[in-house]
């Protein structure tokens, strides 16, 4: 019992002492129980053996326990590789502090390192494998980095391309041109200019809404005009400048430039996905930009939106916002501040409105066989009551589709202004992965022009600050004479 | 220069080369001899022992020996160590300056003449 209890204290010892010594050790003390017989002796060694504990553990611990046989390296066979310790000394309280002091600056530098942001490098084997889009980008974010660092110096080729226009020309654009991509378009050299928008000119499935530019950049394009035009995307929509290039100073249309981003373009229209999280988030703190929805005298329900947000974030809250006008005699939907949206939102609240499924034209639909209304809604009530839209001078993109599909539905009254006749809605070819632009739109199923370029022109022609009155009365007057 | 790990020597190495001084002992020999030598005033345990033995190893003041074949009463499963010659001359030195001290002491009338 006793050898048991020795055997414990010796494993406060470090390990290598233990290795070496511990079985002399229980040897020595088998050799002095032998001579220390007796409860007092017996104590007396036991009061010993605590005593060595406290002086023998120090001395113990300060030991390197160093072989001191000689080296099996002098055995190895020469030329032939052996291991080998090469230290075994114990370290001392300064180098752990040094090296604790060490491993806590490179953690720190290796976070700033992480946290620091670094530019981005386009993907390229080797410069001679990537194509005329990437070189043009890979120049471009060159000419972006010596200008933020304050590098004036010229440019590689040594010469800025000459563009073969006059200088009243340049002006012009340096007005419609972002100030940076004046100096961005000196990286680029003709050719280059040329192999990026060659394809973008002459392609015969992209659609123009204005036939004249767009005539004219085809025409003009042999000519050797070529001035390319940067612009920077809007903060939040690309991470990367988009170069809508020299469609945008001939057609002067910059929705319908074909854009080149280094972002590979999604294989369907809508906002690239660096722009969903800042929007989405925008979106919650707006409320879904659901301004007000309430219920006016003579129980006509009001809705006042002002965009048509993205259903996946406002989904549940364009239909709540239909529940809750569920019950009105009549319903307005007052557009008049609403500049356009997801077209999906528009197609989700219009089914409200409909018995049945109804055609639903969406010029940014490829195949028509989707272009219907979800209708009807479980427990809509709103099926055949009255509808009023307000609008301005000002509604513009996805709401005038909302306005015109209910207008040519005949199942509302357009109350205000001329809307402003934009779309920005088409289908989007992908070229590549990094050039594209709209196509043709479906031919519209109601047999007439769509509000591109025209606008939709109000039932009750008003102005916009007196719609949301004509639209009461009239509400009213339709309530009580029924 | 680096500081030597047994500078000053301490007493329980000391003795420990002391009573190798005359034959190569095993550990419990040395500590039985220690405890002669010292007329019962110092006993070591075995961590001290051990301890001082492998500090005493690694300065080469002491070294293991094989003496199997060459001792009557060597016990194969205890290691046996011998003094070096370096351990010898450090157990000289040691000696002296206790000497030395003890001269002192006996010129002051500390020590009666009994003890030397």
């Amino acid at each position: 019992m006793s050898e048991k209890i020795f055997a414990y204290l010796l494993r406060l010892y470090p390990s290598r002492f233990r290795e070496k010594y511990t079985e002399e050790a229980i040897r020595l003390y088998r050799d002095l129980c032998r001579h220390e017989t007796g409860l007092l002796r017996r104590t007396g060694l036991w009061i010993g053996l605590l005593a060595d504990l406290a002086f023998g553990l120090p001395q113990a611990y300060r030991n390197t326990y160093v072989s001191t046989a000689s080296s099996p390296v002098a055995l190895a066979v020469q030329g032939v590789p052996t291991f080998r310790i090469l230290e075994l000394k114990p370290l001392r309280p300064g180098s752990f502090l040094f090296g604790s002091i060490l491993t806590l600056a490179l953690l720190s530098a290796f976070s700033v390192v992480l946290r620091h942001p670094v530019a981005y490098r386009a993907r390229s084997a080797s410069g001679d494998s990537s194509s005329p889009i990437e070189a043009v980008i890979e120049r471009l974010h060159r000419s972006m980095s010596s200008e933020q660092d304050g590098d004036e110096s010229p440019q590689t080729d040594g010469s800025v391309p000459d563009d073969g226009r006059n200088g009243e020309a340049r002006k012009a654009d340096s007005v419609t041109t972002h100030p940076e991509g004046v100096e961005m378009q000196k990286a680029i050299n003709l050719n280059e200019r040329r192999q990026v928008i060659r394809p973008a000119v002459e392609s015969p499935d992209l659609h123009y809404p204005h036939p004249q530019p767009s005539k004219n950049a085809q025409e003009a394009m042999p000519q050797s005009e070529m001035h390319g035009v940067w612009v920077i995307a809007p903060e939040g929509t690309v991470s990367v400048p988009r170069m809508t290039p020299y469609l945008h100073a001939v057609t002067r249309d910059a929705q319908e430039a074909n854009a080149h981003d280094k972002i590979p373009i999604p294989s369907r229209s809508g906002p690239l996905a660096v722009a969903i999280s800042p929007y989405r988030a925008a979106t919650k703190q707006h409320d879904c930009t659901f301004e007000t929805i309430e219920v006016l005298p003579h129980n006509i329900g009001y809705f006042k939106l002002d965009s048509f947000p993205d259903p996946a974030i406002c989904g549940a809250s364009a239909d709540g916002a239909m529940i809750r006008l569920n019950d009105t005699n009549a319903i307005i939907f007052d557009l008049r501040e609403n500049r356009g949206g997801y077209p999906e939102t528009a197609e989700q609240i219009a089914a409200w409105l409909f018995e049945r499924p109804a055609a639903w034209y969406n010029p940014g639909e490829r195949s028509a066989a989707q272009s219907m209304t979800h209708s009807p809604v479980r427990n809509s009530r709103l099926g055949n009551k009255p509808v009023y839209i307000l609008t301005s001078s000002r509604t513009v993109d996805g709401v005038e589709q909302f306005v015109y599909n209910l207008k040519m539905l005949k199942r509302a009254t357009v109350i205000g202004e001329r809307t402003r006749g934009e779309t920005h809605s088409r289908p989007f070819d992908r070229n590549d992965d990094h050039l594209g632009g709209p196509m043709k739109p479906l031919t519209n199923s109601y047999g007439k022009p769509d509000w591109e370029g025209t606008g939709i022109a109000p039932d009750v022609e008003v102005k916009a600050s007196d719609a949301l009155q004509i639209a009461e009365e009239s509400a009213r007057a339709k309530i009580e004479r029924k | 220069m680096p500081k030597r790990k047994l500078d000053p020597l301490p007493a329980a190495a000391f003795q420990i080369l002391l009573s190798l001084a005359g034959e190569d002992l095993h550990g419990y020999a040395i500590m039985r001899q220690v405890e002669e030598q010292s007329s019962g005033r110092i006993r070591l345990g075995p961590g001290t022992l051990y301890s001082s033995i492998q500090a005493l190893l690694e300065e080469g003041l002491i070294e293991e020996v094989d003496l199997s074949g060459k001792s009557e009463s060597f016990d194969e499963r205890r290691r046996y160590y011998r003094l070096t010659s370096t351990g010898r001359k450090l157990a000289r030195a040691e000696a002296e300056k206790l000497a030395d001290l003890l001269r002192v002491a006996r010129a002051k009338n500390i020590l009666k003449g009994e003890y030397v």
